[in-house]
């Protein structure tokens, strides 16, 4: 996503990767570094956009970074996306442990509390993590080989975490959150074939296909994921974007084409 | 049951009031929305029933039966599969499409349309194709094949060099098909 950034826009980006960081900091005592991810970043990213508020990037402190000049961007649009983090978190590191990675069970203790916490703030997106991982986890266990299934739950599960940022125009986010979270999904489906299929992990593709070598995956996944993008992008289009509108553009006009461009290529963004 | 406090509607809603309502709460209830927890998923399909009655109710009420016989219970399966999709309720026209043996043209078009708005798009693909194969003249069908085919093309130029406006949509492209023209919605 960052190769189509300006700098400057790089720098907003980060920025509000920082304030989130903070955030998570600041409303659930984590030591959060580890755990930011750039997905909530984004969300907080649109979620600020969408809000009429001025903000100015302050100086952040960080201890992680402390010879380099970082920027953040601390507002209350950071709480949503700070609770989605967590929740998200907490569910990847489930299943971390449940795949057989026990160690990263050590990270359990902290963030228990913060998910109990971010749980009761926002019980209906707790519960449309919960549900899309359990959902998830029956299409794995038939070994689906249709894509529609599993990017449709990630989907789902994306587009109503998406539908909460504004009242007024729920349908436009579900449908942006939706078609991202199909494309989230796919693009690392594709992205890990040749990994899942020398450990036997799940993936949608080589349960149809039977090997990563088939041509046919990359004609299916690239279909796939051009039409979830292009459905995003228009979502996005009928959207109020009140602030950085060129950064989002283009995220959405060319950050994530070059990004599904490089991985059907098979090479490294 | 009170049909006006279903919908979240007044007493005097325009017809067009009533269908929008109808049309947000299928959505809300759609079974997608509630795969991974059956509980919910069971009150949703409750819940969608009495939309359904509720709005049945309504339009009747406003119709005085006329367009209303014709538009809905009367004429063939498949007829009631495209007056489903026609009012949005795309879970009760999926599930009429899979009581269907005969698998025509037209039922492969309206289980790919169905799909597309459900946002399986990789089934809309398939069952579109399957459509247009069997039955190339209709314009319907090759419509339908042709936007799902280039729908992402359209995207990946659009940004590129010059061209920065933002000047192609999917609903654009079909707006002058019947059942196409609100597939720009998600279930």
């Amino acid at each position: 996503m960052k190769c189509e950034l300006k700098v400057h826009e790089f720098e907003t980006y980060k920025a509000y990767y920082c304030g989130l960081c903070k955030a998570l900091k600041h409303e659930y005592t984590l030591i959060a570094s580890s755990l930011v991810s750039y997905d909530c970043a984004f969300l907080y990213l649109l979620a600020d956009s969408l809000g009429s508020e001025t903000n100015i990037p302050e100086p952040c402190a960080c201890l992680l970074h402390p010879l380099e000049k970082r920027l953040q961007i601390v507002t209350d649009a950071a709480q949503y996306p700070a609770a989605v983090n967590v929740l998200l978190a907490y569910y990847k590191m489930k299943d971390d442990v449940e795949d057989g990675q026990k160690f990263k069970a050590a990270a359990a203790p902290f963030l228990r509390p913060a998910f109990k916490k971010a749980s009761s703030l926002y019980p209906e997106t707790a519960k449309a993590v919960s549900m899309m991982q359990r959902a998830l986890s029956g299409i794995q266990e038939k070994k689906s080989g249709n894509v529609d299934e599993p990017s449709g739950a990630f989907g789902v599960m994306l587009g109503k975490i998406f539908e909460r940022l504004d009242a007024d125009k729920w349908e436009d986010l579900y449908g942006l959150g939706y078609n991202l979270g199909r494309w989230l999904y796919i693009i690392d489906a594709a992205d890990d074939l040749i990994k899942d299929e020398k450990s036997g992990n799940y993936n949608v593709f080589l349960n149809k296909y039977g090997e990563s070598g088939s041509p046919e995956i990359g004609k299916e996944a690239e279909f796939n994921l051009y039409f979830s993008l292009a459905r995003a992008a228009e979502a996005y289009g009928r959207l109020p974007v009140r602030k950085n509108k060129e950064i989002l553009d283009n995220i959405f006009y060319l950050g994530l084409k070059q990004k599904t461009q490089f991985v059907l290529k098979g090479e490294i963004c | 049951m009170n049909p006006y406090s279903v919908l979240g509607v007044s007493e005097n809603a325009s017809e067009e009031d009533i269908k929008r309502a109808y049309r947000t709460l299928v959505k809300k209830f759609h079974p997608d929305r509630y795969a991974g927890d059956p509980n919910a998923a069971a009150a949703a399909t409750e819940k969608l029933k009495q939309i359904n009655q509720a709005y049945d109710m309504l339009i009747k009420m406003r119709q005085t039966g006329q367009d209303y016989s014709q538009t809905y219970t009367a004429g063939s399966d498949i007829a009631r599969v495209r007056a489903a999709v026609a009012r949005g309720d795309l879970a009760a026209a999926e599930m009429l499409l899979d009581a269907i043996r005969d698998q025509s043209a037209e039922w492969h078009y309206l289980k790919g349309i169905v799909l597309l708005r459900r946002g399986w798009y990789e089934g809309a693909r398939q069952h579109l194709e399957a459509a247009y194969q069997m039955n190339p003249g209709n314009p319907e069908y090759r419509q339908a094949w042709e936007v799902v085919n280039q729908t992402g093309g359209a995207y990946r130029n659009f940004f590129s060099g010059q061209n920065r406006a933002l000047n192609y949509t999917l609903c654009a492209s079909c707006a002058a098909c019947s059942l196409f023209s609100c597939c720009c919605r998600y279930f």
